[in-house]
C-alpha cells in the first residue's frame, strides 16, 4: 500500500487518544500505574530469561542463583531455604529460577496468542462491517460458532488434534480469542463506515483495501487495544490451565501451569511447588487487568469492551447499555474526564 | 412487532449457528487422531471383527455420506457410540449431567447475591475506602486462576485443617448434608471469578446510573439515598447484567472441565476431559456440542428476557 492516496489533512482523522496522551492521562490512575510497573518488571524478567537462555545458555542465572534445568536427585522437594528460596521440585530443580524462567513462557504465550486474535479479529471485524450483506452475515455467524464453544473446550480439542506444544498453544488461544476482537472491531467500524472522511476517501477513488486499512481500522483500533490488554490476563490463565491439564507446554520448558500440575501431585509433601507459580500467575494477570482497567477509562470512556452484544439486533441500544455496563469510573474525582459532561463533546472529538 | 415474533425470529437465527457447530464437530471428530476400532478391539484387532465394526458404523463410507448420516442421527437425538464404555453417548451424558448442573447452578446462587450486594455497596461508596477495597477485591478475583484457587483450598481445608474432603461427589438429592460438605470447594472455585466479574459490572453499571438526571430529581424531592439506590438505579442498572449472566454460561462450562477434574466430580466436564485423554472422541464431541447448544440457548433466553424487561428495546 502506498501512502500517496491518504488525504492531506490526515492527522485530523487519527485517534486523539494517541500513545503519549494516553500515557500522560494514565498518571492519574494509581491502579494502572501499578499495573504498568508489574508488567514492566515481568517483561524485564522474561527478557532476561530469553537472553540468558538463548545467548548465554543459562550461564547468567546459574551464576546468579541456580540453573533452572539442573536436576539433583539428592535435593528432591527441598524446603524453601536461603539456598532455594522457593524450594525445589521433584527433580531437585530450583523453583525460584524456574519461576523466573516461567515468565518468559507466560508472556510469550500471552503476547503471541493475543497478537493472533488481535490481527484476526481486526481483519474479520473490519471486513465484516465494511462490506456488510452476505460477507457480514457469513463472517459473523462463523465468529458466533467459535464463540459458542467454551474457550477451554475448544482449546483442548485443538491441542488434541494438533498435538501439545507451545506453538499450538499460541494458535489455539489465538483462535479462541478472535470472536471478542472481531465484535469490538466490527461495532467500531460500523460507526466509522459512514463518516465523512470515509466518504471523501471513497469519492477520491481510493481502493477499498486502502480505505479499510488506512481509514477505518486506525480510527477504530483504540477499543480493540483495550480489549487486548484486558484479555491478556484471561489468555495467560487459560494457557496455564491447559498446561496444568497436560495439553499445553511440555517439559522441560519451565511453565507456571505445568509447575502447578506437578505441585498438585506433590501438595502434601511440598506445598511450595503449588504455591509460588500460582502467585506469579496471579501477579501477572493482576498487572494486566489493572493496566487494562485504567486504559479503558482513559482512552475512550464511551466504548464497549468486555461483553459485546451477542446478537446485533439493535446495536445502538446495545452499545448504550454496554457503555453503562463497562465503563468503570475509577479515576480520581479531579481527573479530566469528559464522561461527566455528557456525551456531546466526545461525539465531536471522535469524528 | 410483538415479543412472540421477536422470540421466534431469535430462535430461527440460531439455526445457521447450530448447523455450523454441528459441521465443526463433525470435522473435529474426523480430525482427531485415534482409531475407534483399535480402541474397542485392542491394538491388533482380528480382521473379521474389525471389518464388522467398520461396516456397522460406516467408517469406510465416503465422508459426505458419513456427514449426512451424522446429521440424520443427530436429528434423531443420537450422538453416537462410546467405544470406551460401549454405550450410547447420550446415555453417558444424561448420567453425568446432574453434577455439572448442580455445581453450576449453586455457583450462580452464590455469585449473584454477593456480586450484586458488593457492587451496589461499591457504587454507593464511590471513590471512598469501601469502594476501593471492593474494587481491588474484584480485580483480584478475576485475576486468580481457578485451578490454583482449587489447589490452595484443598491444601488449606483438606490437608492442613482436615475440615473438608478433597474430592468426591454426592448428589444433593440423595444426601444433602454430605453433598453440601463436598460441594463447598468446587462451588467456591467456580463462583469466585464469576462473582468478581459480576460485581465489577454491577458497580460500574450503578455508578453510571447514579449520574442520570432522574437521580438528581429524586434527590431534589428528598427521597432517601438508599431508596434511590435500590428502587430506582438498581432496576435500571440490572439490565446490562442480565446479558453478562447469560454469557457467563460459557465460562462456567469451560470451568467445569477444570473443577470436575480437580475435585473428581463425575460430571460432563470430567467426561469430556477423560474422553479426550482416552481418545473416545464421539463422547468428547458430543459434550462439546451439548455445551455450545446450552450456551446458545442461554444467550437467546437472556436476549428474550432482556427484550421482555426493557420496553424500550425495539424488536427489530
Amino acid at each position: 500500500m502506498s501512502g500517496e492516496g491518504v488525504p492531506a489533512n490526515d492527522a485530523e482523522f487519527h485517534d486523539e487518544g494517541g500513545v503519549l496522551e494516553t500515557l500522560t492521562k494514565l498518571r492519574h490512575s494509581p491502579t494502572s500505574l501499578a499495573g504498568l510497573l508489574i508488567i514492566f518488571a515481568l517483561v524485564l524478567m522474561a527478557l532476561f530469561s530469553a537472553v540468558d537462555n538463548f545467548v548465554f545458555d543459562r550461564a547468567i542465572i546459574t551464576w546468579l542463583h541456580a540453573d533452572p534445568h539442573a536436576m539433583d536427585q539428592s535435593m528432591r522437594y527441598d524446603d524453601p531455604s536461603w539456598e532455594h528460596p522457593m524450594g525445589t521440585d521433584r527433580y531437585g530443580r530450583d523453583m525460584l529460577s524456574r519461576v523466573i524462567y516461567g515468565s518468559r513462557t507466560a508472556l510469550t504465550i500471552g503476547i503471541v496468542a493475543v497478537g493472533i486474535s488481535f490481527v484476526g479479529g481486526v481483519i474479520i471485524g473490519a471486513v465484516s462491517a465494511f462490506f456488510g450483506g452476505y460477507v457480514d452475515d457469513f463472517l459473523m455467524r462463523s465468529v458466533e460458532i467459535l464463540y459458542a464453544i467454551p474457550g477451554l473446550v475448544l482449546a483442548i480439542i485443538f491441542m488434541a488434534i494438533f498435538g501439545p506444544s507451545i506453538y499450538n498453544l499460541f494458535i489455539a488461544y489465538g483462535i479462541v480469542g478472535i470472536p471478542a476482537y472481531a465484535r469490538v472491531m466490527r461495532s467500531e467500524a460500523l460507526s466509522i463506515r459512514d463518516r465523512q472522511y470515509v466518504e471523501a476517501a471513497k469519492l477520491a477513488g481510493l481502493p477499498r483495501r486502502t480505505i479499510l486499512f488506512r481509514e477505518i481500522v486506525p480510527n477504530g483500533i483504540a477499543p480493540v487495544v483495550v480489549q487486548a490488554t484486558l484479555s491478556m490476563g484471561g489468555v495467560i490463565i487459560g494457557a496455564a490451565a491447559l498446561s496444568f491439564l497436560g495439553f499445553g507446554v511440555q517439559p522441560p520448558t519451565p511453565d507456571w501451569g505445568r509447575m502447578l500440575s506437578d505441585g498438585r501431585t506433590a501438595m502434601v509433601v511440598a506445598w511450595w511447588v503449588a504455591v509460588f507459580p500460582g502467585i506469579m500467575i496471579f501477579i501477572t494477570v493482576m498487572g494486566f487487568n489493572m493496566l487494562g482497567d485504567g486504559l479503558r477509562d482513559v482512552m475512550d470512556p464511551k466504548m464497549t469492551v468486555e461483553a459485546t452484544p451477542y446478537d446485533d439486533w439493535n446495536i445502538d441500544e446495545w452499545k448504550e447499555k454496554q457503555r453503562a455496563a463497562t465503563t468503570e469510573s475509577d479515576l480520581a474525582p479531579d481527573t479530566p474526564t469528559t464522561r461527566a459532561d455528557g456525551s456531546g463533546p466526545q461525539e465531536g472529538d471522535r469524528s | 412487532m410483538g415479543l412472540l415474533r421477536y422470540t421466534i425470529r431469535r430462535l430461527l437465527q440460531l439455526i445457521p449457528v447450530l448447523f455450523g457447530i454441528v459441521t465443526l464437530t463433525f470435522v473435529m471428530m474426523h480430525a482427531l487422531p485415534g482409531d475407534p476400532v483399535r480402541l474397542w478391539l485392542g491394538t491388533e484387532p482380528g480382521q473379521e471383527l474389525a471389518d464388522e465394526l467398520i461396516e456397522a458404523h460406516g467408517f469406510d463410507r465416503p465422508m459426505h455420506e458419513q456427514y449426512v448420516d451424522y446429521l440424520v442421527r443427530l436429528a434423531q437425538g443420537d450422538l453416537g457410540h462410546s467405544f470406551v464404555y460401549n454405550r450410547p453417548v447420550v446415555d453417558l451424558m444424561w448420567e453425568r449431567m446432574e453434577p455439572t448442573l448442580v455445581v453450576m447452578g449453586l455457583s450462580y446462587l452464590v455469585a449473584l447475591p454477593v456480586a450484586l450486594g458488593l457492587g451496589i455497596y461499591g457504587a454507593a461508596r464511590h471513590n471512598r475506602a469501601g469502594d476501593h477495597v471492593s474494587r481491588f477485591a474484584g480485580l483480584a478475583g478475576i485475576s486468580t486462576p481457578n485451578f490454583w484457587l482449587a489447589l490452595m483450598m484443598i491444601y488449606m481445608f483438606s490437608y492442613n485443617f482436615g475440615l473438608l474432603p478433597a474430592t468426591g461427589y454426592t448428589s444433593p438429592f440423595v444426601d444433602p448434608v454430605e453433598a453440601a460438605v463436598l460441594l463447598i470447594m468446587p462451588v467456591l472455585t467456580l463462583a469466585t471469578a464469576q462473582t468478581a466479574l459480576l460485581m465489577r459490572m454491577t458497580r460500574s453499571s450503578m455508578i453510571e446510573e447514579m449520574r442520570e438526571d432522574y437521580v438528581e430529581t429524586a434527590r431534589a424531592y428528598g427521597i432517601p439515598e438508599r431508596k434511590i439506590l435500590l428502587r430506582h438505579s438498581f432496576r435500571n442498572a440490572l439490565l446490562p447484567l442480565v446479558t453478562i449472566v447469560g454469557l457467563q454460561v460459557s465460562t462456567l462450562l469451560g470451568g467445569s472441565v477444570i473443577v470436575e477434574e480437580i475435585f473428581a466430580i463425575p460430571g460432563l466436564g470430567r467426561l469430556f476431559f477423560d474422553s479426550v485423554i482416552e481418545q473416545d472422541y464421539s463422547v468428547a464431541v458430543g459434550v462439546t456440542l451439548f455445551f455450545s447448544t446450552l450456551f446458545l440457548i442461554g444467550v437467546v433466553l437472556t436476549d428474550i428476557a432482556y427484550a421482555y424487561i426493557d420496553p424500550r428495546i425495539k424488536y427489530d
